[in-house]
């Protein structure tokens, strides 16, 4: 089944085509890697995807339902969670309140009704503090839960970004660069956790420059070079794929 | 303005809780007494006025502290709030308590229409649109005579009469009953202010000054969570003007002059943006301090000017910061000694 879709995507940034009518798609439970040098596109058309940029042309589609164009926040509502390339957490908050920032308003919650803290929201807000305290232990940093985030190493930092993505119950994650700057400990540690929960039912799209990972972890992998997708299949056949050579080493 | 604010708290240990509810009881004994201690009339004044601006500054703290938009239309909310309650009162007979729920409900409706497309807008433009609407709003106070008496305001306000259920009709004349009415209406406001922000609302809200593409992201409407914050920014205004028309009986365009944005500033920064106790000391401190220096009438701006200089140099996240820091560096040694880390 079709979680995620492009057809024809295209960004235009004044005269440059950052996109240009890229055909894409990610099934459920499929874990597809989108790699290409840089600037090729990739992080862009993740942009796009999430209602960060306004498309040029083509439609994106979310389990059948057109999303091009949508706000930011309706397409997350809908199940659509991602990582920056540059971490991005709140950092003077702590580990436990990022992860329940995460949650806001996926339970369809009024403004009103929180601040009075009906027993619904109590109810829904201890929900909450479960879930962030099974994820914060599932990737290790549950001793963490009270300090600031500001205080996690670079990695830790990593992680919490990457585990906050969970706490909507996504249909699929868009992880951009996950082990980029990471030591190989940690990289490791991304990579088990994402097999792990990919076999718990995540879908993952995941950019990436380190190719190790790509070909242990990915199902099917996408390549783009100067906004068009070049090639696409399994990880063995990329590998030895001539045109996707050519772009990463040049002709 | 970004002072840190701590969301979650562990409960604190039984000994702690017990000194808690006895400060507790001693400040509601200290507050219910304070008519009987203070003797002159013009302390009193001053205190009730601290009361409003109370109310004044934490709800400017909500827009310019959590909110993180420097709004410049609190002015013209507090007019409109003063405006709205005298004008029902006077003109249609409305009785007080609905006329000053009305006075609120207007500037926070007020603030909806201004705020729809003026939160829409960058940091520094969303400043001058509201600067520019506070100023028509003063225009408007002054021109439109047959229903503002323009320049001149409207002098006779009557006082406030409330119909309470069970008690009967209460008459507000004395500066007591002036000191008992604020003081409800300041503990409503803190006690509300409290609860927003240690709600997810007030978590929301710092999330998205913080960065708000990631709190976009993470699935949160900014646009609408900075609207809720403007009208209740307004509609706590909207009733601090009521209140004051009501007291000093009189409304006019000065209710809706830029020079509340500045005491609110320096009550707001130097009370300790994003603490509750640091911009309530700062209400107090900033109302009583420039009237104690009329003492010295040729030298009192000079003064006033030192010591919001000093204060800013060495608390620069306000007196609550300050409070917050002590605080924090004597609760560090339990913490260590229980094991904590």
């Amino acid at each position: 089944m079709r979680l995620l879709e492009t057809v024809d995507l295209t960004k235009n940034f004044l005269g440059l085509t950052a996109l240009d009518r890229v055909n894409f798609h990610v099934d459920r439970g499929e874990i597809v890697g989108l790699i290409g040098p840089n600037g090729s596109g990739k992080t862009t058309l993740f942009n796009c995807a999430t209602g960060l940029l306004p498309v040029s042309g083509g439609r994106i589609k979310l389990k059948g339902e057109d999303i091009t164009n949508r706000k930011t926040h309706e397409i997350a509502l809908r199940g659509v969670s991602r990582t920056f390339q540059l971490i991005r957490i709140f950092p003077r908050l702590t580990v436990l309140e990022n992860m329940l920032l995460a949650i806001q308003q996926h339970q369809g919650e009024r403004i009103l009704a929180s601040i009075l803290k009906t027993p619904r929201v109590r109810r829904l807000e201890r929900d909450a503090r479960d879930r962030a305290a099974e994820l914060l232990d599932f990737v290790g940093l549950a001793p963490l839960a009270d300090d600031p985030a500001a205080h996690l190493s670079y990695g830790q930092q990593k992680l919490l970004e990457f585990i906050m993505a969970f706490m909507p119950q996504p249909e699929i994650v868009l992880l951009d660069e996950p082990t980029a700057a990471v030591n190989p400990t940690m990289i490791q540690r991304m990579m088990d956790h994402i097999v792990e929960l990919n076999r718990r039912g995540h879908t993952f799209c995941i950019i990436e420059h380190n190719m190790d990972v790509v070909m242990d972890l990915c199902h099917r992998v996408v390549v783009l070079d100067y906004g068009e997708k070049i090639a696409e299949g399994k990880p063995d056949e990329i590998r030895n794929n001539r045109d996707v050579i050519e772009a990463y080493f040049g002709g | 303005m970004r002072g840190g604010f701590p969301l979650t708290r562990p409960s604190p240990p039984r000994g702690q809780r017990v000194m808690w509810a006895l400060m507790l009881v001693a400040g509601g004994v200290l507050l219910a007494g304070l008519p009987y201690v203070v003797t002159s009339a013009y302390v009193m004044h001053l205190i009730i006025f601290s009361g409003i601006y109370i109310i004044f500054a934490l709800s400017y703290d909500i827009v310019v502290g959590y909110l993180g938009m420097l709004s410049l239309a609190h002015p013209a909310f507090y007019g409109v709030g003063a405006y709205t309650s005298v004008l029902l009162v006077m003109q249609l007979d409305v009785p007080f308590l609905p006329a000053f729920a009305a006075a609120g409900l207007l500037a926070a409706l007020v603030a909806v229409v201004v705020g729809y497309p003026a939160l829409r807008l960058s940091y520094h433009s969303f400043a001058i649109v509201t600067l520019a609407f506070t100023l028509i709003v003063r225009i408007v106070w002054i021109n439109w005579v047959s229903l503002t008496n323009g320049p001149m305001g409207i002098p006779g306000v009557p006082r406030p009469r409330l119909d309470v259920p069970f008690l009967g009709q209460i008459r507000v004349e004395t500066s007591t009953g002036y000191y008992y009415l604020i003081l409800v209406l300041v503990l409503l406001t803190c006690s509300f202010v409290y609860l927003m922000i240690h709600s997810r609302v007030g978590r929301v809200l710092v999330s998205i000054r913080e960065n708000e593409v990631l709190a976009e992201t993470l699935g949160v409407n900014a646009f609408r969570y900075r609207m809720v914050a403007f009208a209740i920014g307004a509609l706590f205004a909207g009733i601090a003007g009521s209140f004051t028309a009501h007291y000093i009986t009189f409304v006019g365009p000065e209710f809706t002059d830029f020079y509340y944005i500045t005491m609110l500033l320096i009550m707001v920064i130097l009370g300790g943006s994003g603490t509750i106790h640091g911009v309530i000391l700062g209400a107090i401190v900033f109302t009583f301090v420039p009237e104690y220096l009329r003492i010295t009438p040729e030298f009192r701006d000079v003064i006033y000017g030192c010591i919001l200089l000093l204060t800013i140099v060495f608390m620069p996240g306000g007196i609550g910061g300050k409070l917050n820091d002590v605080l924090a560096r004597r609760r560090v040694p339990s913490h260590a000694a229980a094991g904590n880390r």
